[in-house]
């Protein structure tokens, strides 16, 4: 049986994790 | 507020970035990682070489692969070359020389200088069948035989003779009615002599009457109808041969067409006769058994430039004349996957009635890491991903630090 969803995400890594720090500076900046 | 609209733009990048490289998934490849190959360090015979050896050379040494087409190295002539000193080769075979062909220089304005191509094509020519290059076929010598009634009509040819065919009227009652016979051939003067001789000759076999009596008249015409030769009737009575020497244009290729007419009027009440011609020039008739030969196209050979031969050198720097360029996105490793499903439920041990979170297989999701690859703008090489590492690092800063 094959799936609903059969897809491959290419995804740049390192950019990811970058917009993920960014985001939890964001974040702290906001809270502190 | 302010902050948070300012990372909209870089979300919408990154979005980007995901987007376009599932779209271009497909068209990209895993690179080929080229192997390094370091170059030796070149031989020094004075540094590598040791000084104590002795080289002892064998009673008939044999000749090396290359011998007088390869200029030996150093080392080879260090560590072999007494061993050949009789014979070694002071300098490299002479390749034969090949007059290349200049341009002609007329004298004025400067002269340019010209090379050719080391090899010359062959020329090929297309094949135009012509009316001279018409194949004609030489039948076998054999008698050619049909009857009609009582009679029997043979027409003899020996090699090289055209065939002919025979006409005849259908005599009715044989006392009285005439029996007219045309054969017509016709053949092709090859001009292997001055003329042509047909001839033939007409007999009654079977049962003869004494008062048979034939005619024959003979004519040749060429093909457009005109008449070339001919020659008076004759009338003879059993195994009556005619002959007539015919003179006609001496030039080969000539088609010419020639009839004989029989006209027998023989006294017979079955008419059992033979009627035989026999065309008898062999040389000089070729039968019309043509076959019109096909013409073949070759395509003629292109000049190429040979620069495998004893002294070309085939310079390994290439130009890229590709000012702007793009690598397109390239993938590094292997891609990380994960499944969704398929549940078979939960009935809380038993408990329930029917399963719950039961669902199929939902997806087979794979995360593939990607590079964006590297942009060639006027021969500099930009990659996307570095600048986009700078543009986002930049970005965090001004977060942290600018309110």
């Amino acid at each position: 049986m094959d799936p609903f969803v059969n897809i491959t995400l290419y995804v740049p890594y390192g950019l990811v994790a970058l917009i993920a720090i960014a985001f939890v500076v964001y974040a702290l900046k906001s809270i502190l | 507020m302010k902050k948070f609209l300012a990372l909209i733009p870089l979300f919408f990048i990154v979005a980007g970035f995901l987007f376009t490289s599932s779209v271009f998934a497909q068209a990209t490849e895993t690179p080929v990682n080229t192997p390094t190959i370091t170059a030796p360090a070149p031989y020094q015979p004075d540094i590598n070489l040791p000084s104590d050896l002795e080289f002892v050379c064998l009673p008939t040494p044999q000749k090396p692969v290359g011998w007088l087409t390869i200029t030996p190295s150093s080392s080879w002539e260090l560590l072999c070359g007494d061993c050949y000193a009789d014979e070694l080769p002071t300098s490299t075979a002479k390749p034969t020389d090949t007059p290349i062909p200049q341009a002609t220089w007329n004298g004025t304005g400067t002269p340019e200088a010209t090379w050719t191509a080391t090899i010359t094509p062959s020329p090929t020519y297309t094949m135009t069948p012509t009316a001279t290059q018409v194949v004609c076929n030489t039948p076998s010598g054999g008698v050619y035989e049909w009857t009609y009634g009582n009679m029997v009509f043979q027409n003899f040819h020996s090699n090289n003779s055209s065939f002919g065919e025979w006409s005849c009227n259908v005599p009715i009652n044989g006392f009285t009615d005439v029996l007219i016979c045309d054969y017509h051939a016709w053949g092709h003067y090859d001009g292997s002599d001055g003329g042509y001789y047909p001839y033939g000759f007409i007999y009654f076999g079977g049962v003869r009457t004494s008062n048979a009596i034939i005619h024959t008249r003979y004519s040749v015409v060429s093909t457009s109808g005109v008449l070339l030769d001919s020659c008076p009737d004759g009338s003879r009575a059993f195994d009556y041969v005619g002959q007539c020497n015919h003179n006609v244009p001496d030039e080969p290729g000539t088609a010419v067409s020639w009839t004989i007419k029989y006209i027998a009027n023989a006294i017979s009440h079955n008419w059992d006769i033979v009627v035989r011609v026999e065309v008898a020039d062999d040389d000089l008739y070729q039968p019309y058994v043509c076959n019109t030969p096909t013409p073949t196209v070759t395509p003629e050979a292109t000049p190429t430039l040979n620069l495998s031969s004893y002294c070309a050198v085939v310079s390994d720097t290439s130009m890229d004349d590709s000012l702007f360029s793009y690598s397109g996105i390239v993938s590094h490793g292997t891609p990380s996957c994960f499944d969704l499903g398929p549940s078979e439920g939960f009935d809380f041990w038993g408990l329930g009635t029917e399963k719950l979170f039961e669902y199929p297989w939902l997806a087979h999701i794979c995360l593939q890491d990607i590079d964006i690859g590297v942009l060639t703008i006027f021969g500099v090489s930009l990659s996307l991903h570095i600048v986009a590492y700078v543009v986002g690092i930049a970005m965090i800063v001004r977060n942290m630090f600018v309110s």
